[in-house]
């Protein structure tokens, strides 16, 4: 009985200071990339090059949080296109910072479960040998 | 006579807390360049049905605002009517686009919902509006001088 006090006081102790974002969110978030037009090449590779996916489009990804990624888009006759994919933070997350497990929502901040990518995915625009128009917008982060 | 009063007053409650939550919000297009389509068909510059495997998807339209109304959604306060046309105009030429097809428009609820108590107050709601962005095959494939010379 004694042990599965103890047990269970460390369980609420471990998930208190585990941050809220950190325990409802998560570290890693799938994210679906797109490249257009279609029968493009998709290569994302992590802040260490290390490759996440290579593949075409469009692809499903396994994220962290906090890592910083490079997309290259690419089909042939048309002009690759090399993006850098970033998340940002979710400010809805800082509410639990100012709740009684404030002080252990650092932990949310420090493993990056606070920051998202973009919901409805990453998109990504290429355009012909010399066919960029003036404004192009190949990726809006 | 006090029961048809109170009867009264009871439709009259119900009625001002009945459609109280929400907003209402016309979607036109009254000055576009491209053609937009509803559904996954878009006409050529020769007035035929491209068939869908001559065009290709080359981005995503997108375009959310809130629209606001109050007095059981009769008084429009922002966004009763939006015209989409300078949205289109603008995001179709930055990705090659020709046409946008499968448009959809979705509204869902905001914060402000919660808050209204009867419709006599304002309520807002959000707008949602997507479509595929979509260009010839044969233009985005052609070379630079043939593709400058299609309409």
């Amino acid at each position: 009985m004694k042990r599965s006090i103890s047990r269970l006081t460390l369980l609420l102790v471990a998930l208190s200071v585990s941050g809220c974002a950190a325990m409802l969110n998560g570290t890693e978030q799938d994210v679906t990339v797109h490249g257009y037009p279609n029968r493009t090449r998709l290569k994302m590779t992590d802040s260490g090059g290390a490759v996440v996916y290579d593949g075409p489009s469009p692809g499903q990804v396994k994220l962290r949080r906090k890592e910083t990624y490079k997309l290259t888009v690419s089909r042939p006759g048309f002009s690759p296109e090399t993006v850098t994919v970033a998340s940002s933070t979710n400010w809805v997350w800082l509410i639990p910072a100012f709740t009684i497990t404030g002080p252990f929502e650092i932990i949310s901040f420090a493993n990056g479960s606070v920051k998202e990518f973009d919901e409805n995915g990453i998109e990504v625009t290429i355009f012909g040998e010399g066919r960029r128009p003036a404004g192009a917008v190949v990726f809006e982060p | 006579v006090k029961a048809r009063a109170a009867l009264l007053t009871l439709s009259l409650l119900v009625a001002a807390l009945a459609g109280c939550v929400g907003s209402r919000s016309y979607v036109v297009a009254d000055s576009l360049k491209y053609p937009v389509s509803l559904s996954s068909g878009v006409r050529g510059p020769d007035g035929k049905l491209l068939a869908i495997s001559d065009t290709e998807k080359v981005g995503t339209f997108h375009l959310d605002y809130t629209s606001c109304r109050m007095l059981w959604t009769i008084v429009p306060l922002k966004s009763g009517t939006r015209d989409i046309s300078d949205d289109v105009n603008e995001q179709v030429p930055r990705k090659n686009g020709e046409a946008i097809v499968n448009l959809s428009v979705e509204s869902s609820a905001t914060a402000w919902n919660l808050m209204t108590i009867i419709g006599i107050l304002p309520d807002c709601s959000k707008v949602r509006v997507r479509g595929d962005i979509v260009a010839r095959s044969s233009v985005l494939e052609a070379p630079v001088a043939a593709a400058e010379a299609t309409p």
